[in-house]
């Protein structure tokens, strides 16, 4: 099994090729029990606080989540990326 | 998209539009009971769009088939469909070759895996904004489902003959068969 740290580095925000904005600060993912009961991963993208709402839309946060899943996607039988976007606030919350 | 549902419209339309219609209901501060409504809306849209063309792929389209496509809906189950999309998004190789002889030398199409992934997350967030209340949902997670579910029913290959969205439908209702074998 992949620790949280592994995963870590391997969604290293500087290895996807994300796109400048909305700035991503960091990315956490760390494997977990999905709603069916099977062992996927969770995959949480931190974004700057200063970011505007009008930057959060789906339309500009689609490009993140594509290639998390792309690069999820390069590992022989990898889980099921669950991505999830939030203002580093939100996840001190 | 219209702001208020109508009635002839069909029911996933009419989900996809109460969805955009709570999820900015309330202009300045969202009430969780609106952003969790709205998501659960957006997850139904798409649950009621995908039953209602695998129970036409199964019984026909015309009036004569109504009564049947209705026995069909019936007997969908969440879960089931749920495996459907992890099996579809792992790719077209690693299918059951039961499926994969459905099309053979087919690829799996864009907007057919865009669906799987729209529906694994979105079934996901349902479960966490009708069970989970510990967790604050935000109305921004309420605007993207909305919007993830618009996408990918707009999306879904629109010719009845594309050969992996026929496959994916046509699997919903017996995937749990077809995978044991």
């Amino acid at each position: 099994m992949v620790s949280a740290s592994e995963w870590r580095r391997f969604l290293a925000p500087n290895l996807l090729e994300l796109p400048r904005k909305p700035r991503v600060v960091d990315i956490i993912a760390r494997p977990f029990i999905d709603h069916l009961g099977e062992e996927e991963l969770l995959v949480y993208v931190v974004l700057d606080d200063r970011a505007p709402e009008s930057d959060l839309t789906w339309n500009r946060l689609r490009p993140i989540y594509d290639r998390i899943h792309a690069r999820v996607r390069t590992l022989d039988d990898p889980p099921y990326p669950y991505v999830e976007f939030r203002r580093r606030s939100e996840l001190e919350e | 998209m219209t702001a208020t549902p109508t009635r002839s419209r069909p029911l996933y339309a009419q989900l996809l539009d109460q969805a955009q219609l709570l999820a900015t209901l309330e202009p300045r501060r969202p009430l969780q009971a609106s952003v969790r409504r709205s998501i659960s809306a957006s997850y139904y849209a798409v649950f009621h769009f995908l039953v209602g063309e695998a129970a036409r792929l199964q019984a026909g389209r015309g009036r004569g088939s109504a009564a049947h496509r209705e026995l069909l809906i019936r007997c969908f189950k969440h879960g089931e469909m749920a495996e459907v999309a992890k099996a579809f998004q792992r790719g077209w190789s690693r299918l059951p070759p039961s499926v994969q002889r459905l099309a053979p030398d087919a690829a799996l199409h864009q907007d057919v895996l865009g669906m799987a992934d729209a529906f694994l997350d979105l079934q996901r967030q349902r479960h966490v904004a009708d069970y989970d209340s510990t967790t604050r949902v935000l109305r921004r997670s309420a605007e993207a489902c909305a919007k993830r579910a618009a996408t990918a029913i707009a999306n879904w290959p629109s010719d009845v003959r594309e050969p992996s969205a026929r496959a994916y439908l046509a699997c919903l209702l017996c995937w749990q068969r077809v995978a044991a074998r």
